[in-house]
């Protein structure tokens, strides 16, 4: 993070380098200049569970997280979100309570029998 | 990928994933069949059909709308239902390829208006380009297995969903519920990658922070 943005860490901050010190902040500087921002990185992390992505791409990113706790949070949240969706039973993703209503359906029969139909 | 919970008393897809139902939704004809009995069909398929419609599109009426032309193209073709697959099956099908061709009649019609506010709306996430530290996100620290089985968090999540603009709510069930290939979605709806890849970020963001301010933040103040 350039030090001239006032930006201040939130407490619950767990980067690897949090600028507190001469060395963090020289290695938030590198890092900064050699890996994408924050909106960018967002970006790359959504493309990547669609796509592989390049391998410089993926190491320029586990880069930028030892900076950046919020990416690396941003990654882990939109993973934990694909593993429930996909892994949990379908019916979850629907409203049980949901119904046709009883004039609804009898809409339905009427049109199915005035429709030309096999039977 | 597929899905190990498909065989669920509302949608017993059997022997195949989504995406081959999407593709093919009627059967190879051969064998005669007995005639069909519309009235069953409704009172024993109806509401499985509705659920599963109403998830995709979150307006009921739209929903009825698709169940009852699902229904109607059903009838028109149950000769060419082989009864290879079971028949709720066959109509799950035949209703996925109403809800696709719904999903592409919304693309030709909804503006960009929707998109772009969302935009606006994540770019105060950021100064600069990178996080508002403060408004970052947070540490989930979720029990995946007890969370899936909660039934408030999937209401907090239609909640969500509900929230997302029509085009990219669409485009996020295809590619995260029913797992289809951002080829098969571009295909399906006519959408460039590059386009589809915007949409599916503004929607794995939106949906991310929801669910956080409503679900895993909210226990903490």
């Amino acid at each position: 993070m350039p030090a001239e943005t006032p930006n201040p860490r939130a407490p619950d901050d767990d980067s690897l380098f949090q600028g507190k010190t001469w060395l963090s902040r020289k290695m938030i500087a590198f890092i900064n200049s050699w890996t994408p921002r924050c909106r960018e990185v967002t970006h790359l992390i959504s493309e990547g569970m669609d796509h592989p992505l390049p391998l410089l791409t993926r190491i320029k990113m586990r880069a930028h997280f030892l900076t950046c706790c919020y990416c690396e949070r941003y990654e882990k949240n939109l993973r934990f979100l694909r593993r429930i969706i996909r892994f949990s039973p379908w019916e979850k993703h629907e409203d049980e309570t949901a119904q046709l209503p009883p004039e609804v359906k009898e809409r339905l029969k009427q049109a199915l029998h005035g429709d030309h139909g096999p039977s | 990928m597929g899905r190990p919970f498909l065989q669920e008393i509302c949608f017993p897809i059997s022997g195949g994933d989504v995406r081959s139902t999407f593709v093919t939704p009627e059967s190879t004809p051969s064998t005669p069949t007995p005639a069909a009995n519309p009235d069953r069909w409704v009172d024993e398929h109806g509401d499985c059909l509705y659920r599963y419609a109403l998830v995709r599109v979150r307006t009921p009426e739209v929903a009825q709308d698709l169940v009852q032309e699902a229904f109607l193209a059903a009838l028109r073709s149950y000769e060419k239902f082989a009864g290879r697959s079971s028949e709720r099956s066959w109509l799950f099908g035949i209703l996925k390829n109403k809800i696709v061709d719904y999903y592409r009649k919304l693309g030709r019609e909804t503006s960009f208006t929707d998109m772009e506010s969302l935009s606006n709306e994540n770019s105060e996430k950021f100064v600069d380009g990178w996080w508002i530290h403060v408004d970052g996100p947070k540490e989930w620290k979720p029990e995946a297995d007890v969370i899936a089985h909660r039934s408030e968090f999937w209401v907090t999540m239609r909640k969500c969903l509900g929230k997302l603009p029509d085009r990219i709510a669409s485009v996020f069930m295809l590619r995260e519920m029913d797992e289809l290939s951002t080829n098969e979605i571009c295909e399906m709806l006519s959408i460039s990658e590059s386009n589809l890849g915007v949409m599916l970020h503004r929607s794995r963001m939106a949906l991310r922070e929801c669910l956080e301010i409503n679900w895993f933040e909210k226990g903490k103040k």
